[in-house]
């Protein structure tokens, strides 16, 4: 009989899959501060709780995933640091916190990216950045919940949300909308924080996030000339309620 | 993609792999000849041993959604922005326009990943 030559299509599964899996192998907790709502002080309380981490002897990274409005670097004060390449990027560390963000290749130029863009784009830089041991990574996203907190439930399935909310009522609905969302798909929730409170004491009427409220945080006028130094900002009234959550997520 | 490969020959009941087609998109930026010594490496011991790969380089190509214009994307050199399309290829879009509209609202359409395209067994 002769030799049967056959020509076949062959499948490959997506390799980036597995690679982000092993590049967070040895990341311990995932802690991913979203809101839904926008300008809540998300990209604040991330860095701010990487700040805190490190403090505490921690090995952290903070991971900046707004392509189209990054900030966290601005919080940091990162400036003339950029990742090393080595079979990989190994983000550079900006204050005791190994920083990743696209900023480093964007500068201060837009990045218009459309929805399934985005998804690549998150999907590439996980694939492609080496955070190496660590206790805690924590995650900034952008509002909303699209592709940037659909992509972390797909691909970080143990990833432990902090939901950001503030007293306006015109957050509440929209934080209570991404608790039912997550606790619908079953996603770990650590609890809410409710940012920029006239005062931060009491946590009665938690129940409107739809979730157990952490703490709250003081609206902080001094938080602003404070940006881009972290050793003063982790001196403000703000940095001292996160604290006491960052305890809280600790235990 | 080497175990994929050899999942498919084992599903179709292959005797012997005789040539394989490989592609290879340009934003990757990886050495024809070094994916050919790993290929070697890495496929020795197993049905893959003796198999011929034709390895074909993919252009980066990209479409503009604006004006439908399609266009090649050749990096002068070393630059700063072959690194970061590299590394990650919606990067382009903060540095890349489109050359006849100037617009950044476009499609990456090829050049990017490692892929097989066919495989011809013998049973
Ligand atoms: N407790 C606070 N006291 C005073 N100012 C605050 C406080 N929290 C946040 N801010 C300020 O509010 C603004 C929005 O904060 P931030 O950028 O962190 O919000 P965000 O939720 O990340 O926004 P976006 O949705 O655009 O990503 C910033 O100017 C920040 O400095
Ligand atoms: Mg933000
Ligand atoms: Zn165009």
């Amino acid at each position: 009989m002769g030799r049967v030559h056959q020509n076949l299509k062959v499948k490959v599964p997506d390799p980036r899959l597995a690679i982000i899996e092993k590049r967070l192998k040895q990341v311990n907790r995932i802690i991913v501060v979203a809101s839904g709502k926008g300008g809540v002080g998300k990209s604040l309380v991330a860095t701010t709780i990487s700040l805190w981490l490190s403090r505490k002897g921690q090995r952290v990274g903070l991971l900046d995933l707004d392509f189209h409005g990054p900030s966290c670097h601005i919080i940091l004060g990162a400036k003339e640091v950029a990742p090393t390449e080595e079979r990989g990027l190994i983000p550079p560390e900006v204050h005791g916190v190994k920083f990743m963000s696209v900023i480093y290749y964007i500068g201060d130029r837009p990045l218009p990216l459309r929805g399934d863009e985005i998804s690549n784009a998150f999907v590439e830089l996980l694939t492609i950045t080496r955070w190496g041991r660590l206790d805690y990574l924590v995650v900034d996203v952008p509002p909303g919940i699209a592709e940037e907190v659909l992509d972390i439930i797909r691909l970080i399935k143990r990833g432990e949300f902090l939901i950001v909310a503030t007293p306006s009522a015109l957050a509440t609905t929209t934080v209570a909308r991404l608790s039912q969302l997550l606790q619908e798909l079953q996603v770990p929730v650590l609890g809410a924080v409710e940012n920029m409170c006239p005062s931060e004491t009491g946590t009665e009427g938690a129940e409107k996030f739809g979730t157990t409220l952490l703490g709250r945080i003081p609206f902080d006028p001094e938080v602003e000339e404070k940006l881009g130094d972290p050793e003063l900002l982790l001196r403000t009234k703000f940095a001292r309620a996160v604290e006491a959550i960052v305890d809280k997520i600790r235990t | 993609m080497i175990s994929s490969l050899l999942a498919v020959a084992k599903e179709k009941g292959a005797k012997e792999v005789a040539e394989a087609k490989i592609k290879l998109g340009k934003m990757q930026q990886i050495d024809i000849d070094i994916l050919n010594l790993a290929f070697r490496e890495l496929t020795r011991g197993t049905l893959l041993e003796k198999t011929k790969i034709k390895v074909e380089p993919e252009e980066t190509r990209f479409r503009c959604r604006a004006c439908g214009h399609e266009w090649n994307f050749e990096a002068p050199g070393k630059s700063e922005e072959e690194e970061a399309i590299h590394f990650v290829p919606e990067l382009a879009h903060s540095f890349l326009r489109c050359p006849r509209c100037r617009s950044p609202d476009f499609e990456i359409m090829g050049g990017r990943g490692v892929w097989v395209e066919y495989i011809k067994i013998s049973r």
